[in-house]
């Protein structure tokens, strides 16, 4: 602030010298077009109109007014504290209880509706959505990306690995009674691209995305749980989804969720 | 003395906004001081238009503040030293840009003053 002053009151000064530069030039021209000296003197004078004004107005041009204005501010909230200490010790409690409330209920919030991404390194991760000329995102949602394109999309790709999923939801009619489930198709990269080690069992295998292999499931933690007794023989025993019979390979760990929703199958 | 009366009148104020593209312009040929920028305004514009001095320096000052001029002291033989300004590049920019805010404005005053001649072109 020192140094703002310092160089404030230099300019001043040479803000005089300028104008006052201004009002000699005047004068002397003044003269040698044939006016007395004192005439050009007031001539010049009337000309500039007035000169304490104009130096104002080209401070306030400097843009240091609000420095200036600030600082007196300051100094009158400085002595009106003094003067009411209560006043000052309520207004700085309300304060900090208000803004410690606030913090309080953002890191809440925070923690339970704007989750990362439930997987390590979310920082790293990308989804990809197919996108065609006419397809309306708003109505019918983020576009899928044919299965095939998908494998060609992975092969040429370099820097990422890619894993696919598509949502979809079915009747399983055994072991048990029957029941509604949701399940996710997913490619053999997807726990390992998610970095995501399963509870049980192992991932899918590559050869098992062929064509006529044998199929295979991985149970989600909590059906796993609910619909199997959590029972660690699963592994190698079948179920029947929308009529074809899967062999139980895996199962997802405990919580682990795609889009939001921890999938039964 | 009629006729030195019309033309102190005729000395008309500066319509707002113009004196920075003025000043600008007139800084275009040659860096000068500012008395030498307001005799200039005032001889190009055949003793018309008279720059109030309360406004040449905060207009100079806020221009310079812009980066549009910038000024040096020099020195003279008659003295004093003078504050003698320069067109920045972003002012040659700006005199650009207002130069031709400023025709876009009289054409289209020049439209409404003489509609009839507009309407005689096909």
């Amino acid at each position: 602030m020192k140094w703002t002053l310092r160089r404030r009151k230099q300019r001043n000064a040479e803000l005089q010298e300028e104008i006052q530069a201004h009002l000699l030039l005047a004068e002397r021209e003044g003269i040698a077009s044939g006016q007395t000296e004192k005439e050009a003197r007031h001539s010049a004078r009337r000309e500039f109109g007035n000169v304490a004004v104009a130096e104002e107005v080209t401070r306030d041009m400097w843009g240091w007014r609000w420095a200036a204005d600030f600082l007196q501010d300051l100094r009158y909230a400085t002595r009106s504290f003094r003067q009411h200490p209560g006043f000052v010790a309520i207004a700085l409690l309300t304060l900090g209880l208000g803004t410690g409330a606030t913090t309080l209920m953002f890191s809440l919030v925070s923690g339970v509706l704007l989750k990362p991404l439930p997987y390590p390194e979310p920082d790293r991760l990308v989804a990809v959505n197919g996108h065609t000329e006419g397809w309306n995102e708003k109505i019918y949602g983020e576009q899928k990306l044919a299965y095939l394109d998908f494998l060609d999309c992975q092969r040429d790709s370099h820097s990422l690995e890619m894993a696919a999923l598509v949502y979809n939801s079915g009747t399983l009619s055994a072991p048990g009674d029957p029941q509604y489930v949701d399940y996710f198709e997913i490619s053999p990269e997807l726990f390992s691209v998610l970095r995501v080690p399963l509870a049980l069992g192992r991932a899918f295998l590559p050869e098992e995305d062929k064509i006529g292999a044998r199929p295979v499931a991985i149970l989600g933690y909590s059906f796993w749980q609910r619909r199997f007794e959590a029972r660690n023989n699963v592994l190698g025993s079948s179920l029947v989804l929308e009529q074809k019979r899967y062999t139980i390979v895996g199962v997802a760990p405990a919580g682990f969720r795609l889009y939001g929703d921890e999938p039964d199958v | 003395m009629p006729q030195r009366k019309d033309r102190y009148q005729n000395r008309t104020e500066l319509l707002q906004g113009t004196l920075d593209m003025l000043i600008l312009q007139t800084l275009q040929w040659a860096p000068r001081h500012g008395y030498a920028l307001s005799k200039a305004i005032r001889t190009n514009s055949g003793e018309i238009l008279k720059v109030d001095t309360g406004s040449l320096y905060p207009a100079l000052h806020r221009l310079e503040r812009k980066g549009w001029i910038a000024a040096e002291w020099k020195a003279s033989e008659l003295g004093p030293r003078l504050r003698v300004y320069h067109l920045t590049k972003a002012g040659g920019r700006q005199l650009i840009s207002e130069r031709s805010r400023w025709e876009r404005l009289t054409a289209a005053i020049a439209g409404i003053l003489n509609p009839a001649q507009k309407e005689e072109v096909p």
